[in-house]
């Protein structure tokens, strides 16, 4: 078989630069420390990162919504706490004011102290988080939630939206807890006929109650303080424990996000080792075929014809 | 010796020629298309001596080049194979790497789009989140637009290319062309010069790469090329080469034509299919016009999936949220050649009007004014005077020069969701993020239920059985009614939700128990009559569609006004109200577009009314008293006197007796109507038993109409012929009213010469009310009554509902009913959305609906506890155990700026299955990208095999036709012994020659 001279030149270039190239893709690759350079070199592993870059972002987000979740509930949290504090109180004076012992300038007295408190507790109610938003308002967030209405009564004035929000692919946390829940009402049998009371018209009765000096009013505002005592608790509760379920969602997030990370690393991180010793045996082959060329081509008859 | 002499210098001849072929070959080493060449040698003819031949050397026969037809073939089709490939895999791979990129890609940008509306979902209140998503919507839009944009720039450059290639193809067709011309200077393939036919072959080979190419030759190795196979278009023949030129479309990247002879005839030439030019065609039909469409097809469901959440949600303020995204469309606007040298500008300012019809604008000095021709349609019109900026269909055409006249531009808008796109909501309050509606338990609630709202997504149910009264067209006319049968099982018609002044007329026979009963889903009865407790069971299976849940209530039955379901207009019985109409004024100019509005009384006119004899000794009642109840006032009895017959002019009467009450006159008139080619001339005629004429048959309706007038005293009927020839008979002055009797004196035939029945004609009545004319039933009236008369029966619903209703026809036998509607309302039931209503427990297993604005009670539902409450697409879910007595609102929530709702299902589209395959949104740019990939992917590994062909193409071309300098060394070498041998023949000769001159 008959190879005619340029083709001999021809193909040796041709391989030589095909050689060269590779050399020099690898030598990108471990400059850059990826596996995938260009989409185009490998489209499959290239969808395979963008869709695990999305879960990853995914994950972040929610990182995210916890942490502003978590302000929220704080805030929810302490003005709760408070809130209790300033019911035990009460309900301390509810129980000095309803034994007999107390005369009528001691329950004014304790009038006096409820009705600091009462004001106290309205402050705690109408309290916002860190962005002014008001935290017991449902989602009428920039409503003050308790104020007084026309007719002078101290009435809830939000609404009763629950603002869930994503802190995971399958998991919803409420936002909130509405006003009229968290300051709960009582019922009380007027005449036999039950009826609604709300918190603050509770105490307002109880402090109206001590400074009337109206015993039988007294024996049932104690037992309806402490339900308020007791539903404040279950509120606190609540709070609670949607700032566990934050804590604990927050930890597999964490985990989530490692495993995606490592298998993000997987599909577009470079393996060094296996990458040098590729590029070392390319550049060897490189090599074999500059010096081989530099031999074939040095072969004519030429050289023998005197 | 002479001999010796001769062949020794032919020799040397020879061989300095070989020598010399053998150093052509050498010099031509490196040259493109060269062929090595042989010479070829031949023993010279053997000269006779006696008996024997002697040969006298050998000579040149021809310098041939090394060839063969075949490598060469098989060279040029892999060649062609090979170059189809490369552009496949270069501008695929920019595709991909533009639009798979992490960076530039639309995957981030969807991620971050989703991230910012999940934030927002967080604190939908703050305004710095507000705007971060408006920001990042943004740069979702704009990195469509970006994306799009560089599609179009692969789509320019390809398309650049291809002109390119045509080009190239061209100038070699031309080349060959002049090839052939030379090549016909000889007659044989052999006799032609081989450096001709390299040049020819060499042609050929490029030819080749730019598309795949079919070759005849003649003997003489002039070629015949035609694009891609044996039945393609001839490009070059031996005597010229044929022009190609190339079109596109702009609307379809995916459409390339060739034509042959741009400049030419045009024809449309064959497809190419590979060769450069071919794989630059495949690559805009397979992969990038495919790939813009499915962008485009993206960018558009995502544009109207946003809108449609984005703009049923309410925004910082509490109004509607509108649109978050538009599209723009991409106008193709193609100056005609003459136009000076300026261009207008075109935008869509007006979206609802703009509909995509490429048009024409053409300037007419003449009217100083631009024309406008819809190409589709073809249809013209002038826009507004003036060489300014115009609009037209929803667009406006900016034109900021004085054009020439006849200048004429064709603008086709072109939709291209992706380049269009963008965000039209800049302010960052008006981001909707919260629910239209909320829930609230009442504060005086005994239990401390706690319930919660969300958008059903459950379709909305109908009703089961009963035809739409869309299927009875809209034609309310007598005639156009349809038989139905009378049923309590199941409704007969559904009014639909939407529809307006929707009206069904009924025809019912004397004294039927006919009547409409008309139904809500909840079991309201809106309209008919009062039915006992069985029927209503039967009426309100749930097989027909009714909820089964539901309780019948009647307390809205056939009430008006603040008493009325949802105080809707609606009406059972008869209804005529008082019309608006223009009227045009006439100036000089004839009809002016000036008008005034003038109101016009109601009035009706009813068909003949009911004949009826009262053989009985004592009076009857035709409708019985209470039966009819006329805008309000409820009517006596119409009786009827013994032995007295029914007619109009009794029951005008009668009518008119209530007159002050009502407000209502009515007129009694009986009109006999009989066409011009009705009357039988073979026929005589007796009116109320007097006979017409004088006995003699008559020829006109004018003899006729004489012969009635002329009888009219003693008949009490007169008679006259319209200008159109229809003959009126009536009743004289004085009779108004007065029924009819037509018949033939010989006393057998069924007609007479009017061509109508021997009987008793009812008169009709013309009624004129004020606002309106309004016939209710009493408790004891039926249609029937209405039918006496000669009014049909109808229901009337005005306004347009929020919900379907049925309609029942109930009582014996069959009614012909017909229906009249205006087209469905989508706004009302729309906004039906948005009523608040209240749910109220009336125990804690049964609750009420009531909507809030009319306070009407829509629905009284059982309840079970743990049920969802579902009312106008709202679903309440209820936690806890309602207590008799607890209520819970459904209002508007304008001032929950802190509500997510409507953000968070915007959030949830981004794992929603939009795309009609079943893919996410980000799934379905992956995938569009992967698709590009794959066959990019494809074409390399195409390309890879098709270069081992070619390889070994070339390689056994090489083999034949290759130059290799070792081979011409040793030829060298061999020539040159052989040259030294020759020229020692000479010598031997020249001895030989020495030796004879010295023999002495």
């Amino acid at each position: 078989m008959k190879v005619s001279t340029s083709q001999i030149f021809d193909r040796a270039t041709t391989q030589m630069s095909a050689q060269q190239a590779k050399v020099s893709e690898m030598q990108t690759q471990l400059a850059t420390g990826k596996q995938v350079l260009r989409p185009s070199d490998n489209p499959e592993q290239a969808a395979l990162i963008q869709r695990l870059s999305t879960a990853l972002n995914r994950q972040d987000v929610y990182e995210s919504n916890i942490d502003s979740i978590n302000s929220r509930l704080g805030a929810e949290e302490s003005a709760l706490l408070a809130a209790e504090d300033v019911m035990q109180r009460i309900r301390e004076l509810a129980v000095q004011a309803s034994t007999d012992t107390v005369s009528s300038d001691g329950r004014q007295i304790i009038a006096a102290e409820v009705t600091a408190l009462r004001d106290q507790l309205v402050s705690l109610a109408n309290s916002t988080d860190v962005s002014g938003n008001y935290v017991f308002s449902g989602s009428m967030v920039r409503t003050l939630p308790f104020s007084e209405n026309a007719s002078g009564d101290l009435v809830y004035q939000g609404d009763q939206n629950r603002m869930l929000v994503d802190v995971s692919d399958q998991r919803q946390l409420a936002l909130n807890r509405p006003g009229n829940e968290a300051f709960s009402s009582v019922l009380r049998e007027v005449d036999g006929v039950s009826e609604r009371v709300n918190f603050f018209t509770v105490i307002d009765d109880f402090s109206a109650a001590l400074k009337d000096n109206d015993q039988t009013q007294l024996q049932s505002s104690l037992a309806e303080v402490s339900d308020l005592t007791q539903n404040m608790a279950i509120s606190i509760a609540d709070v609670g424990s949607r700032l566990r379920i934050t804590e604990s969602q927050l930890d597999s997030l964490t985990e989530t996000k490692l495993r995606y990370q490592s298998l993000l690393s997987n599909a577009q991180d470079l393996d060094y080792a296996t990458a040098i010793t590729q590029l070392t045996s390319e550049i060897m082959s490189l090599e074999a075929g500059q010096s081989s060329f530099a031999k074939i081509s040095q072969l004519s008859l030429f050289d023998y014809i005197r | 010796m002479a001999d010796i002499l001769s062949i020794g210098a032919g020799a040397t001849q020879l061989y300095r020629q070989a020598l010399s072929t053998v150093g052509n070959n050498i010099a031509n080493l490196n040259t493109e298309g060269y062929s090595r060449q042989v010479s070829e040698t031949s023993e010279n003819a053997p000269s006779q001596q006696g008996t024997v031949f002697v040969g006298s050397g050998a000579r040149l026969d021809n310098i041939e080049r090394a060839y063969d037809e075949f490598a060469e073939a098989s060279l040029r089709d892999s060649g062609s194979k090979l170059a189809t490939q490369q552009p496949l895999i270069d501008y695929a791979n920019r595709v991909v790497d533009i639009m798979g990129s992490e960076a530039s890609g639309l995957s981030s940008a969807l991620d971050k789009f989703f991230a910012a509306a999940s934030a927002l979902s967080a604190d939908p209140a703050s305004i710095n989140l507000r705007s971060s998503f408006l920001r990042e919507a943004d740069g979702m839009a704009s990195r469509f637009r970006e994306l799009s944009g560089q599609l179009g720039a692969v789509e320019i450059e390809t398309r650049a290319n291809i002109e390119t290639q045509v080009d190239k193809l061209n100038s070699l067709s031309d080349k060959l062309a002049f090839v052939n011309k030379q090549l016909s200077k000889k007659l044989t393939l052999e006799s032609q010069p081989p450096r001709l036919l390299d040049q020819r072959d060499q042609l050929l080979r490029e030819m080749s790469a730019v598309t795949k190419i079919h070759i005849t030759e003649a003997s003489s190795g002039q070629i015949h090329v035609r694009l891609g196979s044996s039945a393609g278009s001839l490009i070059v023949d031996p005597k010229r080469s044929y022009d190609l030129g190339v079109n596109f479309d702009n609307s379809d990247p995916g459409r390339v034509d060739l034509i042959l002879e741009p400049y030419g005839d045009r024809r449309v030439a064959s497809t190419v299919s590979s060769g450069a030019l071919g794989g630059l065609i495949n690559f805009r039909t397979q992969t990038l016009s495919p790939a813009m469409d499915s962008f485009d097809y993206l960018a558009q469901t995502i544009v109207a999936e946003v809108n449609q959440i984005h703009s049923s949600g309410l925004d910082g303020r509490g109004n509607r949220g509108g649109d978050l995204f538009a599209t723009d469309p991409i106008f193709d606007i193609a100056a005609a050649t003459g136009n000076s040298d300026r261009s207008i500008a075109v935008e869509v300012v007006d979206p609802k009007a703009f509909d995509y019809a490429p048009f024409r604008v053409t300037w007419v000095n003449e009217q100083n004014s631009w024309r406008i021709e819809d190409l589709a349609t073809g249809a013209t019109s002038m826009a507004a005077p003036g060489p300014s900026s115009f609009t037209h269909a929803g667009m406006n055409i900016s034109v900021d020069y004085m054009p020439r006249d006849g200048e004429s531009y064709e603008i086709n808008p072109i939709s291209r969701p992706a380049a269009g796109i963008h965000l039209i909501q800049t302010d960052p309050l008006a981001v909707a993020t919260a629910d239209t509606m909320r829930v609230m338990s009442a504060a005086d609630n005994l239990s401390d239920t706690v319930v919660s709202l969300s958008q059903s997504s459950a379709a909305t149910v109908g009703f089961d059985s009963g035809k739409s009264i869309y299927e009875l067209g809209n034609n309310p006319s007598a005639a156009a009614g349809q038989s139905v049968s009378a049923s309590y099982l199941t409704p007969a018609y559904i009014i639909p939700k939407g529809t307006g002044q929707a009206s069904l007329m009924m025809d019912v026979p004397n004294d039927s128990d006919l009547s409409f009963q008309v139904m809500t889903r909840d079991g309201v009865h809106v309209l008919g009559h009062s039915i006992d407790e069985s029927t209503k069971t039967t009426m309100l299976s749930g097989d027909s569609g009714f909820r089964s849940d539901s309780s019948y209530s009647d307390s809205y039955l056939n009430q008006t006004g603040a008493d009325a379901y949802l105080d809707l207009d609606l009406t059972y019985g008869f209804l005529a109200t008082e019309v608006e109409r223009k009227e045009w004024q006439v100036d000089d100019n004839g009809l002016s577009d000036a008008f005034e509005l003038i109101t016009v009384a109601a009035s009706a006119s009813s068909d003949s009314v009911r004949l009826q004899d009262n053989a009985a000794a004592v009076a009857i009642d035709l409708i019985s008293a209470d039966a009819l109840v006329l805008n309000g006032t409820s009517m006596g009895a119409l009786t009827l006197q013994a032995g007295g017959t029914s007619s109009s002019a009794m029951m005008a009467d009668w009518l008119n007796s209530e007159s002050d009450n009502t407000g209502v006159s009515a007129m009694a008139t009986n009109l006999i109507e009989v066409d011009a080619v009705g009357i039988d001339y073979t026929q005589q005629l007796t009116i109320n038993g007097t006979t017409i004429g004088d006995g003699s048959l008559l020829t006109s309706a004018d003899a006729l109409a004489d012969a009635i007038n002329n009888a009219s005293a003693s008949t009490d009927v007169i008679a006259r012929v319209t200008n159109s020839g229809t003959l009126q008979i009536t009743n004289a002055a004085g009779f108004e009213g007065d029924n009819i009797t037509l018949g033939n004196p010989d006393g057998l035939s069924s007609t007479n010469a009017l061509g109508q029945p021997n009987k008793i004609y009812t008169g009709q009545l013309a009624l004129q009310g004020d606002e309106q004319i309004r016939f209710t039933f009493g408790a004891q009236g039926l249609p029937s009554d209405l039918a006496v008369l000669g009014l049909r029966t109808g229901v009337y619903v005005d306004s347009p509902l929020a919900e379907d209703l049925a309609v029942f026809v109930t009582g014996n036998g069959s009614a012909s009913v017909a229906a009249g509607f205006s087209q469905p309302d989508s706004t009302v039931v729309a906004e039906s959305l948005e009523k608040a209503f209240t749910v109220n427990f009336n125990s804690p297993t049964e609750y009420s609906i009531t909507d809030n604005a009319t306070g009407t009670v829509v629905a009284t539902r059982a309840y079970s506890t743990g049920e969802d409450i579902l009312h106008n697409g709202m679903l309440i879910d209820i936690d806890g155990h309602p207590l008799a007595g607890d209520s819970f609102v459904v209002d508007g929530n304008e001032n929950g700026i802190g509500d997510n709702g409507n953000i968070l299902r915007i959030v949830a589209l981004q794992d929603q299955e939009l795309l009609d395959d079943g893919r996410t949104l980000s799934e379905a740019y992956i995938s569009l990208v992967g698709t590009v990939g794959s066959k990019a992917a494809l074409a390399m590994m195409s390309k890879e095999a098709m270069q081992v062909v070619y390889d070994q193409a070339v390689e056994s071309k090489d083999q034949i036709a290759g130059v290799s300098l070792d081979q011409e060394a040793a030829e060298l070498i061999r020539f040159q012994q052989a040259y030294q041998a020759s020229a020692q023949i000479i010598q031997v000769a020249s001895k030989l020659f020495d030796s004879i001159l010295n023999v002495r």
